[in-house]
């Protein structure tokens, strides 16, 4: 199995349309900040003034990466076969599904914490990271935001290898960071998006994940239209609990519904 | 039950007896993508209830989850027992959620708890009005908790009424849901009381008069303006006082068209509650109430009134005839007489645009529109103009000076203040005394259009926030007169707003100061408003009364002409 992920762990650092989709969404994460700073504000905000406004989205550009890198990497051993080629030399089927689903489980959300975390420190270099918000409870919220991206990234993993197709696999999973940024928008008018922005946000990990770039804020203003914003960065506990209990036990059930049919697939 | 959740369970149930087909159709159609039918199952069970998860919902879930378990195995058999053990324990749904009291309960506990902790955070008259937050939390948590057990939507909003009045701030308000409108109204009309044929408001004189009188009352010598001494034995300002919603902010909208019945309100100004103290009196009683009156011979004499149906339409009407300004669109005008126009402003907004602005020029194409208006009408005679503020419910205070910049004398003239945020503190500024810091004032210059014209405002108790800002500023201008029957609301402070679950509370958030560096115009502990000082009090008499209810007259605004002519 170790030579499988070894060898999945190089693609994903070879591959050229990996370097290139991570470097876009990275481009775009950076250059909306940037923009958006110069252009409309009157003052440049610091990277943690600017983050409560712009959190939940490239964290949902970060989901994007996520699923993006798994099926790039895992589901081209479908299209090219290679895994049909392993299972006909005699390779075992967990040896095959475990040597992908567990580098997947490990970069995607590494990678996808990178691409939402390293536009602020790109921006906060350039304009100042500032101290609106405390740097510790934001670390906090980004390992804590591991767990939901695990259970996407199982999630799809799963679906790649039910359909054994990427595309499927990449459209399905698509609808993850695209629900999360709909609800971030406020976007409620379909019934399933009612239903997602109304839903504990720990039942459903698209939204669980961009909940942790959510701050509670109050603000008030003055009469020139000054507003003044506070943040309370603190995380309910029992929601913090609930988000690494449910992505666990998800995250299993994914794999294992994932490795079930894998198993007597008639790789067809 | 909900319909959703019936759908819900009922195709989960139906999906089953799908998945019970397939273990047979595959022993003849032999793939493994069969299985694939079995994982939608727990995806509906979750997202066909439109309303979100509930927990009364559980059989469904677990029932779900067991079905799904068919997807483990090869052995058709157990895998048809699993779809049934599902589907059954899908049933069980029905009865778990019609005899579960919680099953979609609100929150309205819940909501309390986080909409008063908001309110204790953010609120910035705290001390102002000295708010005993903690004696608030013991009056009204065991109400909210009572509400939430009996799930009383109507009982709900009329709490946060109570709730917000204690405030006496016109800018504290719950905003309840739409879906709540029904229910509310059906409380308020209860809380009214029966309607006795008559409503009753305190006089300029002190005394308590009958108004909007029912014609069957003429049998017992009762019309409107009609001297009322007792109401049941006791002064109506006190049986007043027994209302549930005395004292109490809350609105009632009309449940088809989404517009504003009424407003109740608790008065930040001690003037105003004693203008309104005698109108909740009339609805309270048994079938029937002992009504003691001055007869038009000058003879105290008393009169049993039959209960005749609910005072909710006749409080209501009261209000309306009471409160309504000249009938026309904001910022419209109406020739009144060949030498007066009137401009109609009933909120402090122009268009979003200005709105969300403090730029100079920001209300240009506003004032530019007035100023033809003007122009036009100053060349078909008009020297005088009528500004009716009359239930204005504020707005932006740019606008307020906007507009008065067109009328007020040349030079430069005060507006406000602004308060100074500590940003490292997060929290308004304050001197070593305790003071809040002095920020910018903001002024305007007065270009006064009209020359040697006058200008007159007329102004209720819901002319407020920008509407008692405009009051202010005019009192101070030596060509403007502002009347009415009270004086502004009294409250000025910006507002905030926090949602919860079922509803939201609007409340003052933001300081502004006044020239002396003080809090403008809101009323402290004594609920005396620094505003509405110089507005010239109209009598509210028989006169007054007779031309409102018996001949449909706008009183105010004839006050007003009669003062121009004069």
């Amino acid at each position: 199995m170790l030579d499988i992920m070894r060898y999945q762990f190089r693609t994903m650092l070879r591959k050229s349309a990996v370097h290139i989709l991570n470097i876009c969404l990275l481009g775009t994460g950076t250059l909306m900040m940037f923009f958006d700073s110069l252009g409309n504000s009157e003052k440049i905000l610091k990277a943690t003034e600017y983050m409560p406004k712009t959190l939940p989205i490239l964290m949902a550009l970060g989901m994007f990466g996520a699923t993006c890198l798994t099926t790039m990497v895992a589901g081209d051993d479908f299209t090219d076969k290679t895994i049909n080629h392993e299972l006909s030399a005699g390779r075992r089927r967990y040896i095959s599904y475990f040597g992908r689903a567990i580098p997947s489980l490990i970069a995607a959300p590494l990678c996808a914490t990178a691409l939402y975390v390293l536009p602020y420190v790109i921006y906060g270099i350039a304009f100042g990271w500032g101290d609106t918000l405390p740097t510790g409870d934001l670390v906090l919220r980004a390992v804590l935001g591991l767990f939901p991206l695990i259970r996407v990234t199982a999630f799809c993993v799963m679906i790649l290898f039910l359909f054994k197709n990427p595309i499927a696999a990449c459209m399905t999973t698509m609808g993850a960071p695209m629900l999360g940024m709909a609800v971030q928008m406020g976007a409620t008018s379909l019934p399933f998006l009612k239903i997602a922005a109304e839903s504990k946000h720990w039942l459903l990990s698209p939204i669980d994940f961009t909940h942790l770039g959510e701050f509670s804020s109050w603000y008030t203003y003055n009469l020139n239209m000054e507003q003044f914003y506070t943040y309370d960065t603190s995380l309910d506990p029992t929601g913090a609990a609930l988000t690494v209990i449910v992505s666990v036990m998800m995250t299993a059930v994914y794999l294992l519904i994932g490795y079930h049919f894998f198993h007597v697939d008639d790789m067809n | 039950m909900k319909t959703w959740d019936i759908i819900a369970v009922l195709v989960c149930i139906a999906y089953c007896g799908v998945l019970i087909w397939l273990t047979f159709h595959s022993e003849k159609v032999k793939s493994v993508k069969w299985k694939l039918f079995w994982l939608p199952l727990p995806v509906a069970a979750l997202v066909i209830t439109k309303q979100g998860p509930d927990w009364a919902l559980m059989p469904l879930y677990i029932g779900a989850a067991v079905a799904m378990c068919g997807f483990f195995t090869e052995k058709n058999r157990l895998k048809r027992i699993l779809a049934l053990a599902g589907a059954v324990c899908m049933a069980l749904s029905f009865p778990t959620c019609l005899l579960n009291p919680r099953y979609r309960a609100r929150d309205f506990k819940g909501d309390f708890e986080k909409l008063f902790a908001c309110m204790r955070e953010h609120y910035v008259l705290t001390e102002y009005k000295d708010i005993d937050w903690d004696a608030l939390y013991d009056e009204y948590q065991p109400v909210f908790a009572d509400i939430d057990k009996r799930q009383d939507v109507g009982a709900n909003a009329i709490a946060w009424g109570k709730f917000c009045g204690e405030f006496h701030d016109g800018h504290v308000n719950y905003v309840y849901s739409k879906s709540a409108v029904g229910d509310v109204n059906e409380a308020l009309r209860e809380a009214l009381g029966g309607d006795y044929g008559l409503a009753v408001m305190h006089c300029t004189d002190g005394s308590f008069a009958a108004v909007n009188v029912d014609d069957s009352l003429a049998a017992y010598g009762i019309h409107n303006g009609t001297v009322i001494k007792a109401w049941d034995g006791k002064a109506p300002d006190e049986v007043s006082k027994s209302s549930p919603l005395y004292d109490c902010n809350i609105f009632s909208y009309n449940e088809e068209t989404e517009e504003e019945n009424f407003e109740i309100g608790s008065f930040p100004d001690i003037d105003n509650e004693i203008f309104w103290s005698g109108i909740l009196a009339a609805g309270i009683g048994g079938d029937s109430v002992e009504v003691t009156f001055i007869a038009d011979d000058g003879s105290e004499q008393v009169a049993q009134l039959p209960r005749t149906g609910d005072y909710m339409e006749r409080f209501s009407d009261t209000l309306k005839q009471l409160k309504k300004g000249v009938d026309i669109g904001n910022l419209q005008w109406k020739k009144v007489s060949d030498t007066v126009a009137c401009l109609r402003i009933k909120g402090m907004s122009f268009d979003s645009k200005s709105y969300n602005s403090a730029e100079d020029d920001a209300y240009d194409e506003m004032k530019d529109e007035i100023r033809e208006t003007i122009l036009r009408y100053q060349s078909k005679g008009v020297k005088d103009v009528i500004i009716d503020l009359r239930s204005n419910g504020g707005g932006s205070p740019h606008m307020v000076n906007g507009v008065l910049s067109i009328f007020a004398p040349k030079g430069e003239h005060y507006s406000l203040t602004n308060a100074v945020w500590d940003r490292e503190n997060a929290c308004w500024a304050r001197n070593e005394d305790g003071s809040y810091v002095r920020g910018d004032d903001i002024t305007y210059q007065g270009e006064q259009l009209l020359g040697d014209g006058r200008v007159i405002i007329i102004v209720n108790s819901q002319s407020v926030s920008a509407a008692d800002m405009m009051t202010k500023e005019a009192e101070a201008l030596d060509n403007m007169t502002v009347i009415g029957f009270t004086g502004p609301n009294g409250s000025s402070q910006a507002v905030g707003q926090k949602s919860a679950q079922n509803g939201s509370v609007c409340f003052s958030n933001c300081i502004v100061l006044d020239s002396d560096g003080g809090i403008m115009i809101d009323s402290g502990t004594d609920r005396q408003s620094s505003n509405g000082d110089d507005v010239q009090i109209v009598a509210f008499n028989s006169e007054a009364i007779s031309a409102i209810f018996d001949s449909g007259e706008d009183y105010l605004l004839n006050t007003a002409l009669e003062m121009l002519e004069h």
